[in-house]
């Protein structure tokens, strides 16, 4: 069930995909990025990519100045008045778990005041015909860790932005984990040992400390049933969630929508429930339902992706911690 | 300044119109049911990728600019049934996750950059920001067809991967990272790319880069 935002997924010249990106980028915080001090890490798992098929079936050279990621960074930075000095990361969905990691690195090692990590994922043919053809996306709507006999995912259009900082701000990130299974390219270890030592580190980095996990629920059946075992064991106390039923999976974008729908859930108190699962859960810790966020001291944010690959975070208010 | 120390350079290529024969040759080095589905940058990468061990809690940095051409040029022919096998191996980044899933090789940390005028650059200052004490710098590209015409792959095939640790001992070079630097030198390579440092690195040349608002990355070599 592709779940675009926007009313066709089909490539437009100019790209609309960057016209949208320009009610994101007016709330980003009026920096020189891209200039000493402030880099920039751009992350997605698609660029633009969606111009390539375009460029394939309609022969318009113009397509390819838009169809990869170094061109399609280009574009957007000169678009936004930004230096072209980025560092680009993609890892499928994961992409921009990952670029958070790596901004992390940049502002700790003293290579910047802020750093802007940004992140970016549209729909296209290209992307929606590959996951039909994996047979993963039907034409139901997913119901992330419901336990039923078949699994669906929806695809969604996403961007995201987030300025990491060394001085305090209401919200902090920490305890950044990746991890690899490196089983298979489009699926995990099927005893669920891969989640598992994922999860474990994170948790056993944070200790006894009261958390709800936003995982990354596709709505897919058998990484979906293993994700949630594995929070239950390894984080018993912790109430799961995904927001893919609502919002769609946003690909490579995925884990920077989703910080910023976490804080949000923070300020507001109230953390949303798996929307799109009814009935039996893999596991009692998924909540259906939303749930107030008074009694827990933060959320482990993780995401997947092809190839076995986890990414993990630990998401504090500091208003309620420090 | 953070320094690290390169212990190995493993090369493979260039290879321009690169001869069937070679890379069925670089099939044998793994099962013959992962081989048949692995495309030809995978294979360029296991091949430049024999003998090295790399171990579960080692950092694993990856770029490529053009990445998997020849399979991107095969799923586009696949519409409009596309297909499965080839949209899978198209995703970044593909081309070493074949090798390590073939190898059944676990990673805790795998980063893997894209982009042209820095994306060398940016994975020397990864390996020089983690955590990691053993860091593997890999890149590749493989040639396309009428994607390489359009300007879009690579113009050769090549492979490289530079070994990298925190410790001095019996280092054959080290890599530099000044995140302080905020001009660049008359010297400065002001873009690097994958073939740029292929061909450095190959030829065990200092090279320095600089980026603005990423610093100097320097690469020495020990005679």
């Amino acid at each position: 069930m592709p779940l675009s935002t926007f009313e066709s997924i089909e490539a437009t010249l100019p790209p609309k995909w960057l016209t949208r990106l320009e009610s994101l980028v007016a709330h980003i915080p009026a920096r020189p990025w891209g200039s000493p001090g402030y880099p920039l890490v751009i992350t997605s798992s698609n660029f633009g990519i969606g111009h390539i098929l375009a460029y394939h079936d309609s022969k318009v050279d113009e397509h390819l100045e838009y169809a990869q990621a170094h061109t399609s960074v280009e574009k957007i930075c000169k678009h936004f008045g930004w230096r072209h000095s980025a560092s680009i990361l993609s890892h499928a969905c994961v992409s921009a778990d990952v670029g958070m990691l790596h901004a992390s690195r940049l502002l700790h090692k003293g290579a910047a005041r802020e750093v802007l990590v940004f992140s970016f994922d549209f729909l296209s043919p290209f992307v929606t015909g590959g996951f039909h053809s994996l047979k993963i996306l039907n034409s139901a709507y997913p119901a992330p860790y419901a336990n039923q006999e078949n699994g669906s995912i929806g695809l969604g259009d996403g961007a995201a932005f987030v300025v990491f900082s060394k001085e305090t701000a209401r919200f902090r990130i920490s305890h950044q984990n990746l991890a690899n299974e490196m089983f298979h390219m489009t699926s995990n270890q099927p005893d669920g040992a891969g989640f598992r030592n994922a999860l474990s580190r994170i948790a056993s980095d944070i200790g006894p400390t009261r958390i709800w996990v936003k995982g990354h629920g596709t709505g897919t059946l058998d990484a979906g049933k293993l994700e949630a075992q594995a929070v239950a064991a390894v984080l018993p106390e912790a109430p799961l969630v995904s927001w893919k039923g609502g919002i769609g999976h946003t690909l490579g974008s995925c884990g920077l929508v989703e910080i910023n729908i976490a804080m949000e859930a923070m300020i507001h108190g109230q953390v949303p429930g798996t929307v799109g699962t009814t009935g039996p859960t893999w596991d009692p810790n998924v909540r259906t339902q939303p749930f107030a966020t008074r009694e827990f001291h933060g959320a482990v944010l993780s995401s997947n992706a092809f190839g076995g690959a986890h990414a993990s975070s630990l998401l504090t208010d500091t208003s309620l911690v420090d | 300044m953070i320094t690290r120390y390169i212990h190995s350079i493993q090369t493979t290529g260039p290879f321009e119109n690169i001869d069937p024969a070679l890379v069925k040759e670089f099939k044998s080095g793994f099962p013959p049911l992962a081989a048949r589905r692995m495309t030809r940058l995978a294979l360029l990468i296991g091949k430049c990728l024999d003998g090295i061990s790399i171990l579960p809690d080692d950092s694993v940095i990856y770029a490529t600019t053009f990445s998997e051409t020849m399979c991107l040029e095969a799923y586009l022919d696949s519409f409009p049934n596309p297909s499965p096998l080839m949209f899978q191996n198209s995703i970044h980044p593909s081309g070493l996750e074949q090798v390590l899933i073939a190898r059944q090789q676990p990673v805790s940390e795998f980063l893997p950059f894209a982009g042209r005028r820095h994306v060398m650059h940016a994975a020397l200052i990864a390996a020089c920001t983690t955590d990691k004490a053993r860091q593997w710098v890999i890149a590749s590209e493989e040639q396309g067809t009428w994607l390489t015409e359009k300007g879009c792959g690579s113009p050769t095939d090549f492979a490289f991967c530079i070994g990298t640790s925190d410790s001095p001992e019996q280092a054959i070079g080290k890599i530099t990272w000044d995140p302080e630097a905020s001009d660049a030198s008359p010297d400065d390579l002001l873009a690097i790319s994958t073939f740029t440092l292929f061909q450095h690195a190959s030829a065990r040349h200092k090279v320095a880069s600089y980026c603005d608002s990423l610093g100097r990355v320097l690469i020495e070599w020990i005679a």
